[in-house]
């Protein structure tokens, strides 16, 4: 489709013409559209697991420990020039290579984030 | 054009101009047909199933959303949420395009030559960090700090950085994007580092617009925003709330 071939291709903006996945296709499908009072509605069973519950930053010590021992443990010199770089000019090279398949690793924070959400 | 008659359970996918609405021999849930069922100027996208106690499988709802697709890509539609079923195709008609049928033009009326993006954003976390360890001496001083309490009041500082970040870039990004779109639905984010989730009701000629803009935010960002652009999509996010005023 037109989107998928405009402007020239960044390596910061991924584009799909349709959802890709399971978990993008509940997104759209699961509590959108039009519900309508039917004759009876497909229990979804077991697509639960795979909803995505909210699981905001909740202000805890918990929490804190967890930013902060992530913040220990970063390597500025490997993510010290993007940074700064990115501060002054929004631009940043180096970046590029830091940054290929975060994306995947999002979307794995994502799955685990769920398999916990319930005892939230 | 395909009114039969039949007993079967029917699940229907979404609402379109019959003019123009396809059927097709496969691809639907339940392994089925999609057929049109049409009551004056507007259709169904319907399968006969064998029970209305199928089970849903992962399948199914790809399949839902690719029905919807499909048809998309020659006219407007309404979607409908996964799972609905009337008892038969003539109930579609007595239940659904016949009550409701001046709501339902109405409705694809006013969509019409609309489509949906959808646009989500994540921070790299390890660059975003980087950055606000950089941009707060204080963060910066506290790092590594074995001072009883520092790890704590680190986390804090960190946290409300993050925060405040956050919402300074979720609400530039979206309201850039917001520019090109005539509707916008921001959702609850989901994820920890992530910063939007989004649609955005877009006439097709600003679809390029829009895309151009997400490109020139991402390049902007340089890698510290990581951008995800979906569709043109049928207006999943924008049918439940016309319904219902």
């Amino acid at each position: 489709m037109a989107v998928a071939t405009q402007g020239t291709a960044s390596n910061y903006l991924q584009r799909a013409p349709s959802p890709s996945g399971l978990a993008d296709v509940v997104d759209l499908i699961l509590d959108k559209g039009l519900v309508i009072d039917a004759y009876v509605r497909i229990a979804v069973i077991g697509i639960e697991l795979i909803t995505i519950d909210a699981r905001i930053v909740i202000a805890s010590v918990d929490t804190y420990l967890r930013f902060a021992e992530q913040v220990n443990r970063l390597d500025l010199t490997q993510t010290e020039a993007a940074g700064l770089k990115e501060l002054r000019d929004g631009g940043g090279s180096k970046a590029k290579d830091k940054t290929k398949g975060a994306a995947e690793g999002i979307k794995e924070k994502v799955g685990r984030s769920n398999g916990k959400s319930s005892d939230d | 054009m395909s009114a039969t008659v039949t007993e079967a359970p029917a699940y229907v996918y979404g609402v379109t101009w019959a003019d123009g609405a396809r059927e097709r021999t496969e691809g639907g849930v339940a392994d089925s047909s999609v057929r049109v069922v049409e009551h004056g100027e507007l259709a169904a996208l319907v399968s006969e199933l064998p029970s209305a106690e199928i089970r849903a499988r992962r399948r199914d709802l790809l399949r839902h959303a690719d029905v919807l697709q499909q048809a998309f890509e020659e006219h407007v539609v309404i979607p409908l949420g996964f799972g609905t079923v009337f008892a038969s195709g003539d109930d579609v008609v007595e239940e659904l395009l016949e009550p409701r049928y001046e709501e339902l033009v109405a409705l694809l009326q006013d969509l019409d030559g609309m489509v949906e993006l959808t646009v989500r954003a994540f921070y790299d976390e390890q660059l975003v960090l980087a950055a606000i360890i950089a941009g707060n001496p204080r963060i910066a001083a506290l790092r590594g700090s074995q001072a009883p309490g520092d790890q704590v009041r680190l986390g804090e500082a960190v946290a409300q950085a993050l925060a405040e970040r956050r919402n300074r870039d979720a609400d530039e990004i979206v309201a850039e994007l917001a520019a090109h779109a005539r509707e916008v639905v921001v959702e609850e984010r989901v994820a920890e580092f992530e910063l939007v989730r989004a649609a955005f009701l877009v006439e097709r000629p600003a679809v390029a617009e829009l895309d151009a803009r997400a490109e020139e935010l991402a390049e902007r960002h340089g890698g510290v925003v990581r951008f995800k652009l979906t569709g043109p999509l049928p207006p999943h996010h924008f049918v439940a709330e016309r319904w219902a005023s």
